[in-house]
């Protein structure tokens, strides 16, 4: 529980203030001690039995990934030193590089599936109850769902049964499989401890979603303006999908689902350009963006509306890079393209809108400026106490009224109901939960990470840096399995 | 398909070998940058050495692509080398209007800057000539190292691409 905005006021200012070059270093860097964290994870929970490929990962970590951001973070230095900016050739190999090191570290994720895999944590069942439960005219929240991880180093969504059901058809062994679609989502290994990173299950929840209502037929047919029957399957279908999807990832939330596209795709080489399934991750950042800022992204919530723009403007500055070295062009040729930006959006929303599907409020993200403040003090954010104005008149008002003989009861039954309405912890939302994750994340957790780089060697920080990322990932799985608690008692 | 084809296919399109040519490359920037800041110690001889040697790997390439010959009776040096340039041509022709060199004026400037790494890796000082041409020969590198790091994250994807996965 932590105290409502009014009893601690949260600063309005933001102290994000990374460069492109600090924030990938600080992101990869990141990505390396989680990878360690994972190795931790597997250690206690099948040692003795991997010690010796255990070592292996490890050396891999602290002898070629780590040592990889050592030149990066030199020329960082050096250019913060001497106050003169990286020429352009420093600029472009300090990118290069950082990318390479995803990749490299993407390479060695592939190889944990020799080691034995820990349970994913029970809080992601809670978070994909509260995203299934977003649909409630939909039927998707009775389908049966699961988490597999996965050593390939991206998100997905699979539908299982179709999936076997295909292979066999092509195999000619069967035609049918008895058994119903059962969603299955994939995760990174490394990831199954990450709150932060679950939000990307509401966008393969989105893939399940749309093909249960042929919602990217509809879209697309009334793009095209052809009835959703004579749509057909390719590119433009696999866009308008994968646009409904991110649609509803930031729908359920907000700003946390941005940020989590962004955290994963800005290490990436091609994120200016459209591929035949996927339109380019520009694009997508650019609608969610304006999504936000249509529907919760106001000036009543100063801090997640500073961060959300600092984080955009640093993938549009990345996006450039790849425009100006590798000519990236983020529209591909597509007819979604004739349509502008704002009317797909309308056409999606207005598909959501008649599921009936929930949506992140502005006041929700109130809440996760005032819980970030919380998490920052190492408190737990299951919920939040309502803000308590003038409790102590209000208190001595009825005190007198009870007194006096002619009172009204219904009055004295308002004023007490009120009172008591002020004294109940309301329990946060999951999203609200990851939201406050990520503004901690990018006010304190990214600034302190290039701060103790200065101090001491990269492996070496990466220790330390182990033991805050298992703090805050404690954290935020005890608020939100504390929420679900909490909800049992309202 | 043809032989080279399979070859990029059986070796996931090349993406650890195109990673390990984007480090080499972005090392020969770090090594010029430590340079030009005065830093000239072992370290910074190491990463420009690199540079070198991912010259060497490239001419190589080109005359090995240029005599023809079956893939499969090469060393693996030479395949490496062959496949390495392969790659760069089919990225170079597909990027015409956007990438600053041809094929032809790769080959040209891997010799040219070859000369300039190999005049800063000797211990006397270099020429005018050669300080001048310093900020050129970053700046190919860091090219080269941008059309590595797209040309082995291609490879990852295609490596991860599955017939029924929706992947973020």
């Amino acid at each position: 529980m932590t105290g409502c905005g009014k009893e601690k006021k949260v600063s309005e200012s933001t102290t994000f203030k990374l460069t492109l070059p600090e924030f990938l270093i600080v992101e990869v860097f990141d990505g390396i001690a989680r990878l360690d964290c994972y190795l931790d994870q597997v250690e206690i929970a099948v040692h003795p039995r991997s010690g010796v490929p255990l070592r292996l990962f490890r050396d891999t970590l602290s002898k070629v990934l780590f040592p990889s951001l050592e030149e990066p973070l030199r020329l960082v230095r050096q250019s913060t030193i001497s106050a003169v900016p990286l020429s352009d050739s420093e600029f472009q190999a300090l990118v290069n590089q950082v990318d390479s090191t995803f990749i490299g570290v993407a390479g060695v994720h592939r190889f944990l599936k020799y080691l034995r895999v820990p349970e994913p944590p029970p809080e992601i069942f809670t978070l994909l109850r509260e995203i299934q439960d977003a649909f409630p005219a939909a039927g998707i929240s009775k389908h049966e769902t699961d988490v597999l991880l996965s050593e390939t180093f991206n998100y997905g969504e699979i539908d299982l049964h179709t999936a076997i059901e295909w292979q066999l058809q092509q195999a000619r062994i069967l035609k049918e499989v008895p058994g119903e679609e059962t969603i299955v989502i994939i995760l990174p290994y490394t990831q199954v401890n990450n709150p932060l990173m679950w939000t990307i299950i509401s966008h393969e929840i989105g893939h399940f979603a749309e093909k249960f209502h042929g919602l990217g037929k509809k879209v697309l047919g009334k793009i095209l303006g052809c009835p959703c029957e004579a749509v057909t399957e390719g590119t433009e279908l696999d866009w308008v999908e994968e646009l409904i999807s991110d649609a509803v990832g930031t729908r359920l939330f907000g700003p946390a689902y941005l940020f989590s596209f962004v955290s994963f795709t800005i290490l990436q080489s091609s994120l200016g350009r459209p591929s035949v399934s996927h339109p380019s991750e520009l694009s997508r950042v650019r609608l969610a963006f304006e999504e936000l800022k249509r529907t919760c992204l106001t000036d009543a919530v100063p801090i997640a509306k500073s961060v959300t723009t600092k984080i955009v403007d640093l993938f549009e500055e990345k996006f450039r890079f790849n425009e100006k070295y590798l000519g990236d062009k983020h529209l591909g040729p597509s007819a979604i393209h004739n349509a502008s930006i704002a009317e797909v959006m309308n056409l999606i929303t207005q598909e959501l809108e008649n599921l009936k599907m929930s949506k992140l409020s502005t006041e929700s993200l109130k809440r996760s400026e005032t819980l970030a403040h919380a998490l920052a003090n190492g408190q737990p954010v299951s919920a939040l106490r309502n803000e308590r104005t003038n409790l102590q008149p209000r208190i001595d008002a009825l005190r007198e009224s009870l007194d006096r003989p002619a009172t009204d009861k219904q009055e004295v039954a308002k004023a007490f109901f009120e009172i008591r309405n002020c004294m109940v912890e309301d329990p946060s939302t999951c999203t609200e939960i990851i939201n406050a994750g990520y503004i901690h994340r990018y006010q304190q957790v990214l600034p302190q990470i290039l701060d103790g780089l200065a101090g001491s060697s990269l492996a070496e920080y990466g220790g330390y840096h182990k033991k805050s990322i298992a703090q805050v990932d404690r954290l935020l799985k005890v608020s939100l399995q504390a929420t679900e608690i909490h909800k049992l008692f309202l | 398909m043809s032989i080279k084809e399979q070859l990029k296919e059986t070796l996931g399109h090349m993406t650890d070998k195109n990673q390990e040519l984007a480090i080499f490359a972005n090392n020969a920037v770090f090594g010029i940058s430590r340079y030009k800041s005065g830093v000239i110690d072992s370290r910074t001889k190491e990463l420009m050495q690199q540079g070198d040697e991912l010259c060497t790997l490239l001419r190589r390439g080109v005359e090995v692509s240029r005599e023809h010959p079956e893939p499969y009776s090469l060393a693996k040096s030479d395949l490496s080398s062959l496949l390495a340039i392969e790659f760069l041509s089919e990225f170079l022709n597909e990027n015409k209007e956007t990438v600053p060199f041809s094929l032809d004026r790769l080959v040209e400037k891997v010799g040219e800057e070859q000369n300039v790494l190999e005049k800063l890796l000797q211990p006397e000082f270099p020429d005018e000539e050669i300080k001048r041409r310093v900020d050129e020969c970053q700046g190919f590198f860091a090219s080269l190292g941008s059309i590595f790091v797209r040309l082995a994250h291609d490879g990852l994807r295609q490596r991860e691409k599955s017939e029924r996965i929706h992947y973020v």
